[in-house]
């Protein structure tokens, strides 16, 4: 008889303990319906656009007017091909490719430089420069709109696809060099130390150890800047008038105010336009994050 | 294979009043192996990053081979180094952090791969030599840092605490390995480690730092046998010398009422004739044993029982505390009272109680 009584005084005790503890396990492996249920409105939230676009991008002109929210009746690949003609895309493409690649490589090789002397170098008035990037990085970049206008005229870089690198690599470069200097701070200084007793000079410390260990980071710089310049419009809309050298964004901008009747053809231009950096995201998303997070930038 | 010198040599970072390495003096003779021990912020690792090239030298000079290598930076030096955490390339592969250094220097790939085989055969690595860093254990890596360094068969070798980052089983064989290499290769090598049973085990001698400056250079044994002062007396040795400062009687040194130490009858007459009332005593706790008839009663605090042999924590009524060695056959208990006395052969070590200096007598023997 005692030793029910003891077991049945120990029980509740013991359940007391047991149970946030069982409760935190399960947590851990398997979330809850109500994780479930928020996660599930996030992801419709970000992807039910892409997908709604992708719908009126290959239904026809009736099935849009019927109804722009379901799904299409028919569906009209074509639209692809016409939108692809129509809007002057392959131009476009390339324009964009040009400026997406010029921009990332330059920041990169701008960025990285800057990067290894504001980490490594004793650099004078280094931290005033690190004030300066800070500051002027978070300033509007419209406020440069007008006196790049007319400094870019004087210059002949206005309406050319390097005047216009050169104002991304100036736009993106402080966030990059930043970038770049945080994931450099990370990697070990015994590295160069190693590599100057080995007998490297300077620039084979930053170009044979610095550089190739920082190629995480390298790849964010790029994937960052280059998914900026892809997707800016206001600098691209300004610096370019030719419609030959006019990029992605506002080749599908002046498309869709000379087609702005027709919804599926500028759906379809704009899924176009989308989809090279959906890819790349997709391909690239784990260096993406990775890089971000391990930069220690990944909150900005 | 070079002499190595330090002639005042001093270092200071920035921001610090004080300098990390104070007027450093050191003459290392070719081929010999040298630790460098002391505390953490000792100076120990500043004064092998001098060495290295590293650190910049703000006073004195640095001499290696007879040629003075301040402001000569550190490619020229024609130094090795192996990093507490080996700072291997994670981009190349073993081989290529080997070879690394021969490249550098322009040496043909054939004759590269040929010396880069050699110094993985030497140290077992052949068979990881295209794996990157990244895949290698704690003791691999270690030994991949120490092909990096003995490839390029350089003048000396700087080595920062190389042992610290492996087990303690790895950490006793590879102590045994370095020193094997370093007597085959007979490359003058300046170690440094804060463990001090690889100051007492691996050097040809043993520089004792504290706050930067030198406390003593000498032969491990003669570290142990004649430390030159207070700090070297304490740092040296494990479980720690017993060091306080007591009063002189006419028969020796006071503990408590009836606890008097004797020492030998000239040396309490020198010792009172330079003036002194107190001197602080350090003897070791082998050189105590547990002695029914012994000079110093002391209470039990704790035991430590290794097997082997045991350690009596204890006190004298003073509150002055004593450890004893004594054989693990021995072994008393706690808050037991027990008298202890000087083996026969036990060395009482007398240092001046203000400045902690060793007092030497002209007839003290030499071991």
């Amino acid at each position: 008889m005692s030793i029910t009584t003891s077991a049945t005084t120990v029980a509740p005790s013991g359940a007391t303990h047991a149970g946030p503890r069982a409760r935190r396990a399960t947590a851990g492996t398997r979330a809850g319906i109500p994780t479930y249920v928020v996660l599930t409105c996030l992801a419709i939230f970000s992807v039910g656009p892409i997908v709604l676009f992708f719908f009126n991008a290959v239904k026809t002109q009736q099935d849009y007017g019927h109804s722009s929210l379901g799904l299409p009746g028919s569906w009209q690949w074509g639209n692809f091909s016409a939108a692809w003609t129509r809007a002057n895309m392959t131009a476009g493409i390339v324009n964009s490719l040009v400026i997406v690649v010029g921009t990332a490589a330059i920041t990169c090789v701008v960025a990285g430089f800057a990067a290894y002397a504001l980490a490594r170098l004793r650099v004078r008035g280094g931290s005033a420069f690190m004030t300066l990037l800070l500051v002027t990085s978070s300033l509007p970049a419209q406020m440069f709109l007008v006196p790049l206008f007319y400094a870019w005229a004087k210059a002949g870089l206005y309406d050319t696809r390097l005047g216009l690198v050169i104002i991304y690599v100036g736009l993106f470069s402080p966030f990059a060099t930043l970038l770049l200097r945080s994931f450099m701070l990370t990697l070990p200084r015994e590295f160069e130390e190693a590599a100057r007793i080995d007998g490297a000079g300077e620039l084979s410390v930053l170009f044979r150890i610095v550089l190739p260990n920082s190629l995480p980071g390298l790849l964010t710089v790029a994937l960052v800047t280059g998914l900026s310049a892809y997707n800016e419009f206001l600098f691209a809309v300004t610096f370019i008038q030719n419609a030959d050298l006019l990029p992605l964004s506002t080749t599908f901008f002046s498309f869709q105010q000379g087609f702005s009747q027709d919804y599926t053809l500028v759906s379809a231009a704009g899924f176009i336009m989308i989809a090279p950096m959906l890819i790349l995201f997709l391909a690239l998303q784990r260096r993406f994050i990775d890089g971000l997070s391990s930069s220690g930038l990944g909150g900005t | 294979m070079a002499t190595i010198t330090y002639r005042n040599a001093s270092c200071s970072y920035e921001g610090s009043d004080t300098p990390a390495v104070d007027s450093l003096n050191l003459d290392v003779e070719d081929g010999e192996f040298v630790v460098l021990v002391g505390p953490s912020g000792s100076g120990k690792s500043t004064a092998l990053r001098m060495l290295a090239g590293l650190e910049d030298v703000y006073e004195g000079s640095i001499v290696i081979g007879g040629r003075d290598v301040v402001g000569v930076p550190s490619k020229d030096r024609d130094i090795a180094m192996v990093f507490q955490n080996y700072a291997l390339y994670p981009n190349m592969t073993v081989a290529e952090n080997i070879g690394f250094g021969l490249k550098l220097r322009r040496v043909s790939a054939d004759e590269r791969r040929r010396k880069v085989l050699e110094a993985a055969k030497l140290l077992g690595l052949t068979e990881f030599l295209d794996r990157k860093p990244a895949k290698l254990s704690g003791g691999q890596r270690q030994r991949v840092a120490m092909g990096r360094a003995i490839v390029r068969e350089p003048q000396v070798f700087c080595m920062d605490e190389p042992l610290s980052n492996l087990d303690a089983k790895l950490r006793v064989q590879t102590r045994g390995d370095i020193a094997g290499l370093q007597r085959r290769l007979g490359v003058t090598t300046v170690y440094v480690t804060h463990d001090q049973v690889e100051a007492m085990t691996m050097g040809d001698r043993t520089a004792v730092l504290r706050d930067g400056r030198l406390q003593q250079f000498a032969s491990p044994g003669e570290l142990y046998d004649r430390p030159a002062n207070v700090f070297v007396a304490g740092f040296i040795g494990s479980p720690a010398m017993n060091i306080s400062t007591l009063p002189i009687t006419q028969e020796g040194i006071r503990f408590d009422e009836g606890s008097t130490l004797p020492l030998e009858r000239n040396h309490v007459t020198l010792l009172h004739k330079a003036g002194l009332d107190v001197v602080t005593i350090g003897i070791r706790p082998e050189q105590l044993q547990i002695d029914p008839s012994g000079d110093v009663e002391v209470v039990v605090d704790h035991v430590e029982d290794l097997g082997s042999e045991v350690y009596v924590y204890a006190h004298a009524g003073s509150g002055t505390p004593l450890v004893v060695r004594e054989s693990a056959r021995v072994a008393p208990k706690p808050s037991q009272r027990l008298r202890l006395r000087r083996r026969p052969e036990g060395v009482v070590h007398l240092f001046e109680p203000l400045t902690g200096e060793r007092i030497t007598f002209a007839d003290s023997p030499r071991r």
